[in-house]
């Protein structure tokens, strides 16, 4: 690769990362993420000694979900709330935040300038969808491994078999970054970019997780957090009790099925998004 | 000498349903280190030319090339510098930042954009100004520094699209200023702008487009010159013996005391009438050939009072 071309990369990682800055994206989702972090940290009361010496007594804000678990259950418990939590909640802000970038780098005006420069127009809308995706991992990152520390520090149990969950739960994320993507490129609207994005969102959860949408209006929708519900994007019915079982059994809780699905949907909707932003013409 | 441009019978219609035909068939050459100049009324089709040339939309039919290239193709836009007309650069840039971020675009080494951009800075007038957000610059200001992004990596060919829109009288001054400094080293200058007093003031070569055709193309003294018509100018008081002196075989107009124009069918028909005149005793000061404004030319070839109505 040429010094040309790891300057432009690094050029439009850069102006995706003063996107980000500009939107307060970055900001305000490590505060929502902090705000999660430190209901964990202090609103979650965890005691040492239960009916077992090596029981848990933990109080939950909510009287109902006071309990006795072990330190492992209540580690995997937690933690596997933050990955339902950033997969179902996430996932809104994380589209609500980012759907933008892509259309408003090519609106009318813009897209002279930054097309007529020497840079191939995949490579743009590349180095756009990684920026994006990295921003977003970072973030995710940021409250899960917090979390697990949290969760490591009151119940002295360290999840670290739920790494590998966590990292599906990332990749499982990225199929809509291309979609976005797709949509932006198409449409070079933001609003329209949300809009379809939190509808194949949804319709993914009908057509493949009618549980859900069950669950959604019932007031186990908060018990299902807790669970982890991951029948977020694209098809995962299933996967969170999968992982469950799979750390039950000592195992790792990597899941390539879905990893795989995931990925063969991001490689579609990438391929579109790149054909058709290089075959549009874009006139102001 | 090489072409810079080139197109040959380039047409772009734009829609599926309803077409519209930007552009219908232009060719044309743009040797290198010419200063070119684009003319036309909105809606002509320059500007759609100038995205064809850059690779931003594909032609319908025809071909395009600039320096030999297809610039669909990146690389063909490496030796091109572009100033859009109504752009919009991302506001939560600072001045600096934005041409940081386009000279880096632009394969500019860090190293020398470091260097060029301070320069730059200060020679489209922005000092001071550089390190505020994009968001607070005025239109003036905007063009500026595009203007400043369209030049800070030494391309060999520019394309202006209304290089002075919104800028005061003394930037555009400015501006023009830096246009011939770019001439002098030789670049490649094409320029858009209905202005036509500032294509007038810089550019080699002018075409005019119309309806998505090249109606005229030439030198500013090829388009402005009246083939036939000459300017006289006299001793005082002998206008009145004009139609005498030249025994009403040519057409005159605008006659005054002392000078006349005369349209003549032939060039020969000059030493005849300076015969005569002189054989009348009447001093003969100056003859020149009248050239019409270029702004005669554009609105006779364009159709200015239609306006609109087509």
């Amino acid at each position: 690769m040429g010094r040309d071309r790891i300057l432009q990369i690094c050029a439009l990682a850069w102006d995706t990362l003063l996107q980000a800055r500009r939107r307060w994206v970055l900001i305000s989702l490590f505060i929502l993420a902090t705000l999660v972090l430190a209901f964990y940290a202090f609103a979650v009361s965890v005691e040492r000694g239960g009916v077992d010496s090596e029981q848990l007594k933990v109080t939950f804000p909510f009287a109902h979900l006071a309990s006795e678990m072990s330190p492992e259950s209540f580690a995997h418990g937690m933690v596997m709330f933050v990955l339902g939590t950033n997969t179902f909640l996430g996932l809104f802000f994380f589209i609500l935040a980012f759907a933008g970038f892509i259309p408003e780098s090519i609106q009318k005006g813009s897209a002279d300038l930054l097309l007529s420069k020497p840079v191939p127009r995949w490579l743009v809308i590349s180095v756009k969808m990684v920026s994006i995706s990295l921003i977003a991992s970072l973030i995710a990152s940021y409250f899960f491994f917090g979390a697990l520390v949290i969760v490591w520090a009151k119940s002295g149990y360290f999840a670290g078999e739920m790494i590998p969950a966590f990292l599906l739960s990332i990749l499982l994320f990225q199929p809509m970054v291309p979609l976005m993507a797709l949509v932006g490129v198409a449409s070079r609207s933001t609003p329209l970019a949300v809009v379809a994005s939190i509808g194949a969102y949804i319709i993914s959860a009908l057509a493949f997780g009618a549980k859900r949408v069950d669950f959604s209006f019932t007031y186990e929708w908060i018990g299902g957090m807790m669970k982890g519900l991951y029948y977020g994007f694209p098809q995962l019915v299933g996967m969170q009790q999968s992982i469950l079982a799979k750390v039950g059994e000592g195992r790792s809780s990597f899941e390539t099925e879905p990893f795989i699905q995931s990925m063969i949907l991001c490689a579609v909707y990438f391929a579109l998004a790149i054909i058709i932003f290089q075959r549009k013409d874009y006139t102001s | 000498m090489e072409n810079a441009i080139l197109t040959d019978n380039t047409a772009k219609t734009y829609g599926m349903l309803k077409k519209v035909h930007a552009l219908k068939s232009v060719s044309l050459s743009v040797e290198r280190g010419k200063t070119f100049g684009l003319l036309g009324r909105n809606g002509a089709g320059k500007t759609t030319l100038l995205k064809l040339l850059l690779g931003l939309i594909r032609p319908t039919k025809g071909k395009v090339s600039v320096f030999g290239l297809n610039p669909l193709s990146a690389s063909a836009r490496l030796p091109a510098g572009y100033l859009p007309e109504n752009h919009r650069f991302p506001g939560y840039f600072t001045g600096v930042e934005a041409l940081k971020f386009y000279s880096a675009l632009s394969g500019l080494e860090r190293a020398k954009a470091k260097r060029l951009i301070p320069e730059w800075v200060e020679r489209v007038g922005l000092k001071g100004n550089e390190n505020r957000k994009l968001r607070t610059y005025s239109k003036g200001m905007l063009q500026r520094i595009g203007l400043a992004q369209a030049l800070i990596h030494d391309p060999q060919i520019v394309f202006l699209d209304e290089p002075t829109d919104g800028v005061d009288p003394a930037g555009r001054v400015q501006i023009r200023g830096i246009l011939e400094e770019q001439k002098a080293l030789g670049k490649t200058i094409f320029i858009n702008s209905h202005l036509l007093s500032e294509i007038e003031k810089v550019c080699d070569e002018i075409a005019i487009l119309d309806q998505g055709l090249v109606v005229s193309r030439g030198s500013l003294s090829d388009l402005t010159a009246q083939q036939m018509k000459y300017r006289f100018s006299v001793s005082d008081g002998s206008g009145s013996r004009l139609w005498e002196v030249l025994e009403g075989k040519y057409f005159i107009e605008d006659a005054a005391s002392d000078s006349f124009t005369a349209t003549v069918s032939d060039r020969e028909d000059i030493p005849v009438i300076i015969d005569r005149l002189r054989a009348a005793s009447i001093s003969i000061y100056s003859v020149e050939k009248v050239k019409r404004s270029l702004e005669d030319v554009f609105m006779e070839l364009t159709g200015g009072d239609d306006h609109g109505k087509r």
